[in-house]
């Protein structure tokens, strides 16, 4: 991987749409994990994000020409990332005719019940990551998509909104509304919508999901 | 009368989603009045804690790319395709095409060579098979490698299994531009095997001798350098290949989908020999 250009990412992106045949793939390996992350996360498989991502950087690389620098590099390539992740999710939801373990169709209670806590163990930091990955991987995709933009690449609502084309208050009701599932699927909160829940504090001796 | 929680409502509450907004002055005073909602959003402030806490421990987490998934992606950005293209008149990708089909002759050229390129290539591809981690099939395919005779796609994006996921169907349908355009959908990719039927006949309309014409696709090396081609011509997801015809020849009828939009996309009977063979495309209605 090369990372000793030290030119901006506006101006690789500058030189590639002039012809300088090395500026895109120096842009792409200087942000190539970060949009892999955005990808993985954001689609929760691995062969969705790689052909996500490929698809994506095809469209940047025509496109290039047409970037007027309104945005940083970076927001325009991950917003360009997202939309082909999210045109992807979309296929797959409108192709999907038989549910599949562990993909959308399962009822709501058995997603609840997915990827709580265990006891504490070794490495707890790296299982925590992972159990947390996987329980971000069982939201409805456009509350991932926030989550992972706000609250892992750290982007700002407005941002968000910008990139997805909707309104800020939409961003923040994704991210609130993904959040507080992620408390249940985390085990942090019990589900609200399970039958009998009664809340903390007053719980029986069947209080625990 | 208690009014029972409404949990989005309070999500979207406590996330700042109802700031300005009428909303936020009931739920305040439903949390001010109601034990129920009272209990509920000291419960989902604790936990957002908790949340907050473990997104920030997945952010700080690395989440580098694999490798061979790195590695591929060297050889796309390294692909012709993936070249600076400042055309004067860059060619619209998704623009309609004429119909340019292959001389007969052409084609029985390069079918000489058919053989011992597909024998070389399914050795090249064993080899990487039983090396490499397998990727998925649509990234696999379009490695995006160059579309010349000489410099094939390459082999280790050839695998049978790489084929194989692409469904494929054998209508035996006789298709025409004017169909095409008007095709608001091809059939559903759901009904057909995800796996190519490489022992039926072809059904319908094409005869013995158009459907020899198209046996060397059948073959899913022979498949796959041939949809390589046509992701090279056509950027995008290729979602269903119906071995049919079109104006009275055999050819693949490819259903693409590119940059969200569906694409029917015609290729001939030389498809993967040294282009895709294009022969129509036009967009889905």
């Amino acid at each position: 991987v090369s990372t000793s250009d030290s030119r901006s990412d506006t101006d690789l992106l500058l030189a590639h749409a002039a012809g300088d045949s090395g500026a895109f793939t120096e842009l792409f390996h200087r942000h190539r994990d970060r949009l892999w992350a955005v990808a993985v996360r954001t689609t929760g498989d691995r062969e969705d994000a790689a052909d996500a991502l490929q698809e994506a950087m095809l469209s940047a690389h025509r496109a290039a020409a047409r970037f007027r620098g309104e945005s940083a590099v970076t927001t325009w390539l991950h917003r360009i990332v997202v939309n082909a992740c999210v045109d992807r999710l979309r296929r797959r939801q409108a192709q999907r005719t038989v549910p599949l373990p562990g993909q959308d169709g399962e009822t709501d209670e058995e997603r609840w019940h997915i990827g709580r806590h265990e006891p504490a163990a070794p490495s707890v930091d790296l299982e925590t990551a992972m159990v947390v990955r996987q329980a971000l991987a069982q939201l409805p995709y456009d509350q991932r998509v926030c989550l992972v933009l706000v609250d892992l690449e750290g982007h700002s609502v407005a941002e968000v909104a910008q990139m997805l084309e909707v309104a800020e208050g939409t961003i923040k009701s994704r991210c609130s509304r993904g959040r507080a599932r992620l408390a249940t699927l985390l085990g942090h909160l019990r589900n609200p919508d399970a039958p009998g829940f009664v809340p903390p504090g007053k719980s029986t001796i069947e209080g625990v999901l | 009368v208690t009014t029972p929680v409404d949990h989005d409502l309070l999500a979207d509450y406590l996330g700042g989603a109802l700031d300005g907004t009428p909303e936020h002055e009931q739920v305040s005073a439903l949390i001010s009045t109601s034990p129920g909602w009272r209990q509920a959003a000291q419960d989902l402030t604790l936990a957002l804690a908790s949340v907050s806490e473990d997104l920030h421990l997945l952010s700080g987490y690395p989440e580098k790319m694999p490798v061979d998934l790195a590695d591929r992606f060297d050889v796309l950005l390294a692909s012709p395709e993936m070249s600076p293209q400042p055309a004067k008149n860059p060619r619209d990708p998704l623009a309609e095409r004429t119909v340019q089909r292959t001389a007969p002759a052409k084609r029985q050229r390069w079918r000489k060579w058919t053989v011992p390129v597909a024998v070389a290539v399914a050795m090249g591809s064993f080899f990487v098979l039983r090396n490499t981690p397998m990727v998925g099939s649509t990234f696999g395919g379009t490695t995006q490698q160059p579309v010349t005779a000489e410099r094939m796609p390459q082999d280790s994006a050839l695998t049978p299994e790489s084929a194989s996921s692409v469904p494929t169907t054998a209508s035996g349908r006789e298709h025409s531009r004017t169909s095409l355009r008007q095709f608001s959908s091809l059939p559903s990719e759901s009904t057909f095997s995800q796996t190519p039927d490489y022992a039926s006949p072809l059904s319908g309309g094409p005869g013995i001798a158009q459907q020899s014409e198209l046996d060397r696709l059948r073959d899913p090396l022979a498949l796959q350098k041939c949809l390589t081609f046509v992701r090279v011509a056509l950027p995008g997801a290729i979602t269903l290949v119906d071995y049919s015809s079109f104006e009275g020849s055999p050819a693949l009828v490819i259903s693409i989908t590119s940059q969200g939009k569906g694409w029917t996309f015609v290729a001939g009977p030389s498809c993967g020999i040294d282009d895709a063979d294009e022969i129509f495309r036009a967009p889905l209605q």
